[in-house]
């Protein structure tokens, strides 16, 4: 067996890999029934939406969430760090990966060499989804690849049954701006009220 | 020659409130633990000479120790959260600073008018009870019950009252409430999170309306006000409004409705599982969440700051604009040292001994705290 992502660089955690890919299934899920092949939607309009959502809730919520997060990219290429892991994700196939996915961006080979000196020994590292022809989710791995175009490793994030989702409820909620009472207010005792009841004081 | 007696009790309790032990005040003042024990034990009587010596170790002046003592404040008199983890020394500390904060008050409060207390007495026997009070309670105060409280300290200080943040009571005690004549919450300022102290102060009020008259055991009274605090904060229907519903968890969502309400999202998911908008596999797996996200030791969305206490600040600019009195005057009148005093409202005090001392407490820019009116 392979090793695991988290073998390779221990910012790589098996929780966080889960959490970014339970994101982009989610995006993929809900964008999915927006899509209008009859008003002229194309499939290359439908993965400009989950490309441009997922990068968009990825920049917006992560860097809240999660203290291990960062965005150095957004977003038409969209660069993100895991700990000081440089990654970008895509949809592709996981075993043979397009070039064009792997291709390293600039500011990705400054991280690489920031996080690790020689960026020329580290692994590219890619959230891939595969979907099916519908556009739906088939699996989400984590892929370490070389150059060359070599997978070194290849993890399936299996899908968490119940319990986390970060896009399928409201994101304002409908309520007032809050009440607030005045200062407390402390007063003076008018000389007719002032206590003159010494108690050992 | 001292004509008034030495009262024991109050040796004691300025020991307790700073936390020193017998053997450490016998070393202070150059005597035994022994001694020091005869002294609290009223077995032995000590001379003007030693007096001297305890009162300028414990930060009074020797009068504080010859003045009559009021009745102690029984420990069944307060609401502790965390009385099981706590040490009878943290205990016995904060009910000190309780003491002593009820002679300030009663001190302050004969120049001056606090707010009335005005804590609905509503009895509670079951949890929809407590639900209803504290609905009940939000309506007592004229505030809404649909929309977040923003402070709860204001909440709890126009109802009378008196909530201080004390950096030196044990973080194994998060909050103490006292339903004296004047109502205190002591808040540890170790565990400052503002969405915690929010939930804190909401659970002291429980205790204070639902407890005057008749508190169960201890467990229950807790589980009573924390409910209690948990339908204060987030009044059932806006929150099963708000709350999204489905099979998994909505973080986004749910740290939305964190930052509408000020109110962490365990306390969220905890009324969610309440409310059975959730089920217990969805309250486990969520708290896993939490719990692997590191967010039981830091959480998301957080506000940037705490709420603040209002009352005695307001109490002692009052003091200054009314009678003249600077803060070196109230602490004499209570026969302590400013060091003392200022230990009681949980500020930051110049260090005396060093020699560049700062000449501002950062605490109110309205009054002048310069180390002049304290020493």
């Amino acid at each position: 067996m392979s090793k695991r992502p988290w073998e390779f660089h221990p910012d790589l955690s098996r929780d966080r890999l889960q959490l970014i890919a339970e994101v982009l299934r989610d995006v993929r899920t809900a964008t999915i029934p927006l899509h209008d092949p009859t008003g002229g939607d194309t499939p290359w309009i439908l993965g400009c939406r989950i490309y441009g959502r997922s990068a968009d809730i990825l920049s917006r919520t992560g860097p809240q969430l999660w203290d291990w997060f960062r965005v150095i990219k957004p977003p038409l290429e969209f660069v993100f760090t895991v700990g000081d892991v440089p990654m970008r994700f895509c949809r592709d196939d996981p075993d043979c990966p397009e070039a064009q996915h792997l291709r390293v961006t600039e500011v990705e080979a400054e991280q690489h060499e920031l996080a690790f000196g020689d960026n020329s020994v580290d692994l590219i590292w890619r959230i891939v989804v595969e979907a099916n022809p519908a556009g739906e989710t088939e699996t989400v791995a984590v892929i370490g690849a070389t150059r060359g175009g070599d997978v070194k490793c290849k993890y399936i994030v299996p899908e968490l049954d119940g319990g986390i989702a970060f896009i399928n409820g409201p994101t304002r909620p409908r309520t007032g701006p809050g009440v607030q009472l005045p200062e407390p207010v402390v007063k003076t005792r008018s000389p007719g009220k002032r206590r003159d009841d010494d108690k050992g004081i | 020659m001292t004509t008034r007696a030495f009262e024991s009790r109050r040796l004691r309790l300025a020991r307790t409130f700073l936390g020193q032990t017998l053997v450490q005040l016998g070393e202070r003042v150059g005597t035994t633990r022994q001694f020091i024990h005869q002294f609290e034990s009223k077995e032995r009587t000590p001379n003007d000479g030693m007096i001297a010596a305890l009162a300028a170790a414990l930060l009074v002046e020797p009068e504080f120790l010859l003045r009559p003592i009021g009745q102690d404040i029984p420990q069944d008199a307060c609401n502790f959260r965390k009385l099981q983890s706590s040490r009878v020394k943290d205990i016995e500390q904060v009910i000190a600073h309780g003491e002593l904060l009820s002679e300030l008050l009663e001190l302050l409060e004969t120049d001056l008018e606090f707010p009335e207390p005005n804590f609905p007495p509503i009895a509670v026997a079951s949890l929809d009870d407590v639900e209803h009070a504290a609905l009940r309670a939000r309506t007592h105060w004229r505030l809404t019950i649909d929309q977040p409280i923003l402070s709860t300290i204001r909440v709890a200080e126009n109802a009378g009252a008196v909530v201080v943040k004390f950096p030196g009571v044990s973080s194994a005690i998060d909050a103490l409430s006292m339903a004296a004549k004047r109502p205190l919450i002591i808040r540890s300022s170790e565990k400052e999170k503002p969405t915690r102290l929010r939930f804190d102060i909401a659970h002291e009020l429980g205790h204070l309306v639902m407890h005057q008259k008749f508190r169960p055991e201890h467990d229950e009274a807790e589980r009573q006000a924390n409910r209690f605090a948990s339908a204060f904060l987030l009044p059932a229907k806006s929150f099963a409004r708000e709350f999204p519903r489905g099979r998994r968890l909505d973080w986004h969502a749910i740290f939305a409705i964190k930052r509408a309400w000020n109110v962490s999202a365990q306390a969220i998911l905890r009324r969610a599982y309440d409310l059975q908008l959730i089920d217990a596999a969805q309250y486990k797996s969520g708290n896993v969440f939490i719990s692997k996200q590191g967010y039981k030791r830091s959480e998301p969305y957080e506000a940037a700051e705490s709420e603040k206490p209002e009352v005695l600040r307001s109490a002692l600019i009052a003091m200054q604009h009314s009678a003249g009195l600077l803060p070196k005057d109230v602490a004499h009148r209570l026969n302590v040292q400013p060091l003392l005093l200022g230990k009681l409202l949980g500020l930051e005090m110049p260090d005396i001994s060093a020699a560049d001392a700062p000449t501002v407490i950062n605490f109110n820019a309205r009054l002048d705290w310069s180390k002049s009116n304290w020493h």
